[in-house]
């Protein structure tokens, strides 16, 4: 075979392969971020007090943070799917004007800082607060600084996540089932109940799993709203924070177990997204 | 039971403007090119499409009356839909997805699933009935959407082509089944299609829709007969020409003139219908019995299983149907001047 006179010096297959190699500008920088991002995750496990583990997880405090964090990301969760889903549907469904306008409004927490929530929050509920000034001078209750503030934060930064996952979800679904089920005779909300929500079913069960570990590694809206009482506001993250000054073998084991909390999230979703793709090509 | 409606809407480029009244347990077929309103039309009927004007009485009960502001929802019009794509529910089974229907009208989970394999046995689906929607063939699935939406003893049933997303071999049973079962059903049935064949098997009426109107409507043998637009008479495979009749004479626009065997009622403006089979062709100009002569050349050839269509240009544009083996002895090909004719036996004249 004679090649033409401009064809390249290697062989087609050596000139296939380096066409599918990434270039080096964009390999090294992403060879950086890789390491970046796992190293700190590896320091973690090289400085963790292997023999102390034990007495810290049974250290009455701990298991204390560890309960009151169980407790209120799952009540956040729960409160976010009672309220959440409802409003993926208005954001997914219903034609109206300003829908762009409320999504937009509704994910702000996903990107305010925080702490910055934890203020909002506080200048609502608050003793001297919009809604919390006349619920404190009628009742003599306030919210702020007790464990329902916690799941109030917790939902406050969580729920967002919940209702993007479950809009998209909703977005995938024909609305044509819908049509066809009040053709059968089911108004809306049986419908809804019947066809829409159980198709819909992997997207709320993918987006309380994002909620539920939002929700227990919530930090800057907790300790805003909510302070860091042991046993009442303290929750993992906070006590993370504490143990921090005063043992830092108590930081690293709680920050090993938050992190196994969040690998495990991770193969739940992924496992998820892996059955979700599989039964989309089907 | 019976259907009145006078349908008007506008949808984007769509104008649809129609009235129909169909009597007691009566097929009704709409047929139509596409983008012409039949699917808006079975939408609207169902409620899932709200009328700018006119209205919906079914049995005696008006559905909608956008006069009176009278608009009863989907689900309380006592309907059943096939879809052309099925709907079946997918995350539920067979069964459930036939008891779908009951248990909305308030029947118990166990009743419901009950009166679901009643309605699976009575029409011979009842093998499927625990399985779900993605393992069912379409044709199948098909089935099961026609058991579901005849669950529910609607008074309308409405069927949006049912035979679109099944494949040829599958048809034909399906076909005959949904004329069975459309025989059966004691409420109005209308089919929304665009396959003639299934237009014909199914219906005891057809209504041709074009361009959002009533074009024509009469029994399938008379519209399959006296098409009134090239459209139906594409539709129904004939070849239809314009013209003016004086007796059993047709004066073409080319100004060729056929004769039929039996002349039109009055002189005017008529048709002339011929079946492709009809025609004959000949290489040279022939001499004997067929009243009907003229020249012309060969502009397309289709294979159409064991015939072969031949369009042909001339002073009558038509379309002739002959065997693969002509086509092979006259040498047929895109062209090709050929001499066609017809027996005066084989023109059917009609007053336009």
């Amino acid at each position: 075979m004679t090649a033409p006179a401009t064809a390249s010096v290697l062989a087609p297959r050596t000139r296939a392969r380096l066409a599918r190699m990434p270039p080096v500008l964009l390999l090294a920088p992403a060879l950086i971020a890789v390491t970046f991002l796992l190293l700190p995750l590896l320091g973690l496990l090289v400085r963790t007090p292997w023999r102390d583990v034990g007495a810290i997880m049974t250290d009455p405090a701990v298991l204390e943070a560890l309960r009151l964090s169980l407790v209120t990301a799952t009540l956040a969760t729960g409160l976010s799917l009672v309220l959440g889903v409802p409003l993926a549907w208005v954001l997914a469904r219903p034609r109206f004007r300003g829908r762009a306008l409320l999504r937009a409004l509704v994910t702000v927490p996903l990107v305010l800082p925080p702490v910055v929530g934890g203020v909002a929050l506080l200048l609502v509920f608050g003793r001297r607060g919009v809604v919390g000034g006349p619920v404190f001078d009628a009742t003599g209750w306030s919210l702020p600084f007790t464990p329902a503030a916690v799941v109030a934060a917790e939902t406050f930064v969580a729920m967002p996540f919940l209702v993007l996952t479950v809009e998209a979800a909703l977005r995938g679904v024909d609305p044509r089932y819908e049509a066809a089920a009040a053709t059968l005779g089911a108004d809306r909300w049986t419908a809804f109940r019947r066809v829409t929500l159980p198709l819909v079913g992997p997207g709320v069960a993918a987006g309380a799993v994002l909620c539920w570990a939002r929700a227990l590694g919530e930090f800057g809206a907790t300790i805003t709203f909510a302070g860091s009482f042991p046993g009442r506001t303290r929750t993992m993250p906070l006590q993370v924070y504490q143990a921090l000054d005063t043992s830092p073998a108590t930081a690293t084991v709680l920050s090993l177990l938050l992190l196994a909390v969040s690998v495990l999230v991770l193969l739940a979703l992924r496992e998820r997204w892996l059955r979700g793709e599989l039964r989309d090509t089907r | 039971m019976s259907l009145t409606a006078e349908v008007r809407l506008h949808r984007g480029e769509l104008s649809l403007d129609v009235a129909l009244e169909s009597a007691d347990g009566e097929t009704l077929a709409v047929v139509g090119p596409n983008g012409t309103g039949k699917t808006s039309l079975l939408l609207a009927l169902a409620g899932l499409i709200a009328l700018d004007a006119g209205r919906v009485v079914v049995d005696g009960r008006t559905w909608e009356d956008a006069g009176a502001g009278i608009r009863v929802p989907t689900e309380q019009r006592e309907l059943g839909v096939v879809f052309a794509e099925g709907l079946l529910f997918p995350h539920l089974s067979v069964r459930d997805n036939v008891a779908f229907p009951l248990r909305c009208r308030g029947l118990g989970r166990s009743e419901a699933r009950r009166a679901a394999d009643d309605e699976l046995e009575r029409l011979g689906a009842l093998g499927l009935a625990g399985a779900r929607p993605r393992q069912l063939s379409a044709g199948q699935a098909q089935r099961v959407a026609l058991a579901r939406a005849l669950a529910g003893r609607p008074r309308l049933l409405l069927a949006d082509e049912p035979l679109a997303a099944v494949d040829a071999a599958a048809s034909a049973p399906l076909r005959a089944h949904l004329r069975e079962q459309l025989a059966a059903h004691t409420g109005t049935a209308l089919v929304v299609t665009h396959d003639p064949v299934e237009a014909l098997v199914l219906a005891d009426r057809l209504l041709v829709l074009d361009g959002g109107r009533v074009v024509q409507e009469g029994s399938p043998l008379e519209v399959a007969r006296r098409p009134r637009t090239p459209f139906v008479a594409g539709l129904m495979g004939v070849n239809l020409i314009r013209g003016w009749a004086v007796g059993r004479r047709l004066k073409a626009g080319s100004g060729t003139e056929l004769v039929a065997a039996e002349a039109v009622g009055a002189d005017g403006p008529a048709y002339a219908s011929i079946r492709p089979s009809s025609v004959a062709l000949y290489p040279d100009r022939p001499f004997g019995s067929p009243r009907n002569v003229w020249a012309g050349t060969v502009s397309a050839l289709d294979v159409l299983g064991d015939r072969v269509r031949v369009r042909l240009e001339g002073d009558v544009t038509v379309v002739a149907e002959v065997t693969p083996e002509a086509v092979a002895e006259l040498v047929l090909e895109p062209g090709v001047s050929v001499w066609a004719t017809v027996k005066a036996t084989d023109v059917t004249l009609y007053p336009q």
